[in-house]
């Protein structure tokens, strides 16, 4: 392991690495501070970049990305009271009273401090964890990984914000997707009215229409929209290390639960935001202070959402599974560059997730001063007219998708996801299962047919295995759970209407 | 169409239309069951398996059908019992709606003339043409955006990445 690390922090000898890791950054930072475009639109917009780029200098980028986007929200979140991501709501809850009370600075400073502290912790942890977990993925058969993949997708449908009936039609649609083109096992063409087809749905332009497209549609809803003034940054100076100290107890506490919560398929930073900032309240000896500018608020949210990106990695590189849909869209990236995450990634292709855990710390240092430095520049971001975001998505997009296989056919595919995935979000379907489902689809069709070769065609395979038949408990209770909720608030919003029911 | 009380925009918001979240999940429904259909169709006639211990071909998408198939006539069934005031109804509120669909249509036009215009071309206009449908009107912005954007593709796409464009 020691080995395989240092060659990790070794691949930073090279311009270029360093080049894609700032890149990533300051691109991270701009998405970010963007009110409605994520990490996961970032990570699509920056995969034609990495085309003919080394997997290393890709990857280090893409990470940088989605970690800086993750803390992007956040200046934004406090200092226009505007969340630039979902994950940064729980800031804004404390961060713009603060900018109210005139400490808007010192909200910043300890928002990108224990920001990058979370993320130093569960690098930390990510590095003890996703080892191990590949090594005993190794000894999966076919029955586990197809109930591992099941696993993943029911959590996504299950903690997705909405209805879960949505979040399984999404789902079938993304399965439904996957099937399209040659099957695996006798090479028959299915679903497929053009030879394109044959190799699959293009994933690039898929993640590029359903992200970024779609978002461009939305951008035009919006318009043009007034220039948001944004607060001083007063308490910049006045502020300590001592007062960063007092915070420690939360910030590892946050950094703790935002891994573990961003390993969880589906749950992702906004539910470690809220969750470390519910916990943080709880613990804390001045609760009364949360909501209305409490730092060990912004410290908790900060630190937590910024802790699951590293969670979300450890699914992905260890099992193939993707954590989060900026992890599903990174599959995409990395399978471009022919590599396949999972268990094998760890002896096939060290060089990745070693160099990805070494990216992770030497990031740290690098999105702190990038965003130290630039916190007036990031907070003027959220006044880039709508018109002129949307007309640069749509250009990338375009190109992009162009540019994944130097013909049309992807440009075809692109646009038509990008209109579907706006009529889908106008239904409230939400559009992570469906990506989830189109990368996990194949391998769940494989790995669910080996395992009734394996087992001459009885079912038995899937209920005799310990492991596979916990997997698929939790994938039942992931879809069940959500469904009881529901007719239970059913049940006691007709008892509150009429007690007699 | 009615009005929205959103005019903090240099370009006032053209108002919205209001469409009963059920009616829409109805409408979806109905078409993803046909869409099902075809493909439970397309499905059962795939070839059958060579041994007895496969599926086949069709076999898991069968399955993701039926799975999909439930999943769709449950959402029908809730969007149904909501419509009929059995639970609380929301609404889908779409703004601005005849520019989303220009722009929608520009996006198409893009895509169909990107062989013919060549790339720098394409990009220039449809980018102009989707700041304005999105509400820019200042003139310097539009073309300072679709130039510099021209610029940047050429940088980074064909000088940097080497990608050959029509």
């Amino acid at each position: 392991m020691i080995e395989n690390l240092l060659s990790g922090f070794s691949a930073f000898g090279d311009p270029l690495v360093w080049l894609s890791l700032v890149f990533g950054s300051l691109v991270g930072y701009l998405i970010g501070a963007i009110p409605g475009l994520g990490p996961s639109l970032g990570v699509a917009l920056l995969i034609p970049f990495t085309y003919g780029l080394d997997p290393v200098v890709s990857i280090v980028g893409l990470v940088a990305l989605y970690a800086a986007a993750e803390y992007g929200g956040a200046i934004t979140a406090i200092l226009i009271n505007s969340p630039g991501t979902s994950a940064a709501v729980a800031t804004a809850w404390d961060g713009y009273p603060l900018s109210q009370q005139g400490k808007a600075g010192e909200a910043l400073l300890v928002s990108i401090v224990t920001s990058g502290i979370g993320i130093f912790i569960s690098a930390l942890f990510l590095l003890f964890t996703a080892v191990p977990l590949s090594e005993f993925a190794l000894r999966f058969g076919p029955g586990e990984y197809f109930a591992l993949a099941l696993v993943g997708l029911s959590l996504v449908v299950g903690l997705a914000e909405g209805s879960v009936v949505k979040g399984a039609v999404a789902m079938g649609i993304g399965l439904a997707l996957a099937t399209v083109g040659l099957d695996t096992q006798t090479g028959t063409p299915r679903f497929a009215a053009s030879v394109e087809l044959f190799e699959g749905l293009p994933l690039v332009p898929v993640l590029l229409g359903l992200y970024a497209l779609s978002e461009v549609l939305f951008l035009v809803e919006e318009g043009v929209t007034a220039k948001i003034k944004s607060a001083p940054l007063g308490g910049w100076r006045t502020w300590n290390w001592k007062g960063l100290w007092s915070l420690n107890g939360v910030v590892f506490r946050s950094s703790v639960l935002g891994y573990i919560i961003g390993i969880i398929p589906g749950a992702g930073a906004s539910i470690a935001s809220f969750i470390a900032y519910a916990v943080a309240k709880k613990t804390s000896k001045t609760p009364e202070r949360f909501g209305k500018g409490s730092i060990e608020g912004v410290a908790a949210s900060e630190a937590a959402n910024n802790a699951a990106v590293s969670g979300a990695m450890a699914p992905l590189l260890a099992l193939g599974i993707p954590g989060s849909p900026t992890t599903a869209v990174m599959i995409g990236a990395l399978m471009i560059q022919g590599i396949q995450p999972g268990p094998l990634l760890f002896s096939r292709n060290p060089e990745i997730p070693y160099t990805i855990f070494a990216s992770l710390w030497i990031g740290v240092p690098v999105m702190v001063f990038i965003g130290l430095a630039g916190a007036r520049a990031w907070a003027h971001v959220a006044n880039i007219p709508g018109p002129a975001i949307a007309a640069i998505v749509a250009g990338i997009s375009l190109v992009g998708a162009y540019a994944s296989e130097g013909t049309m056919f992807p440009v075809y595919v692109m646009t038509a996801f990008g209109i579907l995935g706006y009529l889908l979000r106008k239904v409230q379907v939400p559009l992570a299962p469906i990506i989830l489902a189109l990368v996990l689809g194949e391998m769940m069709e494989t790995n669910f047919r080996r395992a009734l070769i394996t087992s001459h065609g009885s079912l038995e395979i899937f209920y005799t295995s310990p492991l596979t038949v916990a997997l698929l408990l939790t994938a039942i209770l992931a879809f069940a759970l959500p469904a009881v909720g529901f007719i239970r608030k059913r049940r006691r919003a007709a008892m509150a209407a009429d007690p007699s029911v | 169409m009615e009005n929205e009380a959103l005019n903090k925009g240099e370009e006032p918001v053209q108002g919205y239309v209001r469409i009963p979240l059920s009616i829409l999940e109805i409408a979806t429904g109905v078409i993803v069951l046909a869409i099902l259909s075809w493909y439970v169709v397309q499905a059962y006639h795939l070839p059958k398996p060579f041994n007895s211990t496969d599926v086949g071909a069709g076999g898991f998408p069968l399955l993701v059908a039926i799975g999909t198939g439930i999943a769709t006539i449950s959402m029908i069934g809730l969007a149904v019992a909501r419509h009929m005031g059995k639970m609380g109804q929301a609404d889908s509120r779409w703004r601005r709606p005849l520019f989303v669909l220009i722009v929608a249509l520009l996006l198409v036009g893009q895509a169909v003339t990107f062989e013919t215009l060549g790339v720098y071309l394409c990009v220039a206009l449809f980018s102009a043409a989707i700041m304005v449908a999105a509400g820019e009107r200042r003139i310097l912005h539009v073309l300072g955006v679709s130039i510099g954007l021209v610029a940047f593709v050429y940088v980074v796409f064909a000088l940097a990445l080497n990608v050959v464009f029509p």
